[in-house]
């Protein structure tokens, strides 16, 4: 083999190895390299699905507090339509108490025989406002009558001279002072403003 | 082999040899290189700025159905005070009788 050949066959062998250590370390790096990416691409996952997570928790509590407020809104809604309801109530009771017509005559009397009926005593007082003296003395006695009839017993009502600061109806009381029933206007409008609620919001929504 | 032949082939291989391990030099830059870049994409994953731009999007998403909630039952609350309102007179006659003792 001549010197030529031989330089050539090193540099051909050189060359072959400088190659081979190129390569490998691109070979390495690009390993390297997409290793990390790999791994990067996991750490974002689970960041994301990490935060993703707590969007979600933020999310549900945000919703239930919304809705809760929501709620309350739908509910300060009807109660403000029971108010409403209430005082137009009171407003017309009033200008039916004062108009004194045939209707609040009668309702007078409904509402002094229930409140004797109810009464366990039979020995009893009735208050009314001063504006309705005149007309509540003119049918006690048949409250009288009406009540002995459906107790069964000598029944004895007896209208007091103080008034009572009332829109209307009736407080009747034991003459001993235990028993009481009050069955004036604004005590049954309270009464009735709780116990109603329910039908007057279907009244007023039809079952909304 | 005369002597200037063999001092030529130990040049030469001394010139390749030198050649060689400035490819190692190389190669190890390359490999020093992609790890520094390793290093590199994966801080910049850890870096919670990565995340800021979903989490923001996210929270306008979530922002936008609260309001969307909020907003219905708003109308939900209107919509009882109107139709309550045009039907209270109805309530209010129901009230009043039962208050007077008139049986309903």
């Amino acid at each position: 083999m001549s010197l030529d050949a031989v330089v050539s066959q090193i540099e051909v062998l050189a060359k072959e190895e400088i190659n081979s250590i190129l390569e490998e370390a691109k070979a390495k790096a690009a390993e390297i390299i997409g290793e990390a990416r790999r791994k990067a691409e996991e750490i974002r996952k689970r960041k994301l699905e990490e935060a993703r997570a707590r969007i979600r928790r933020e999310e549900a509590v945000k919703l239930a507090e919304a809705r809760m407020e929501g709620r309350r809104k739908l509910m300060e809604a009807k109660f403000s339509l029971l108010k409403a309801c209430t005082e137009e109530a009171e407003r017309k009771l009033r200008r039916l108490a004062e108009a004194k017509e045939a209707d609040y005559r009668e309702a007078l009397f409904r509402l002094t025989l229930e409140a004797v009926s109810n009464m366990s005593s039979s020995d009893l007082k009735v208050y009314c406002n001063r504006r309705d003296r005149q007309l509540l003395s003119e049918i006690v006695r048949k409250v009288e009558g009406e009540a002995s009839r459906l107790k069964k017993t000598r029944v004895k009502v007896k209208l007091e001279e103080e008034p009572l600061d009332c829109m209307g109806g009736v407080v009747v009381q034991s003459a001993d002072g235990r028993e009481v029933y009050n069955n004036s206007f604004e005590a049954r409008l309270k009464r009735f403003e709780e116990e109603l609620r329910a039908e007057l919001l279907e009244i007023m929504l039809g079952g909304e | 082999m005369s002597v200037e032949a063999v001092r030529r082939l130990v040049a030469v291989e001394k010139e390749w040899r030198g050649r060689i391990e400035e490819a190692r030099r190389k190669a190890e830059r390359i490999v020093e290189d992609a790890k520094a870049e390793a290093q590199r994409i994966l801080e910049e994953a850890e870096n919670p700025e990565s995340v800021e731009r979903f989490i923001e999007e996210e929270r306008v998403r979530v922002d936008s159905r609260i309001g969307e909630v909020r907003r219905k039952f708003e109308e939900e609350a209107e919509r009882i005070r109107k139709i309550g309102l045009a039907r209270i007179e109805l309530a209010v006659d129901f009230l009043v009788k039962r208050v007077l003792g008139v049986e309903v």
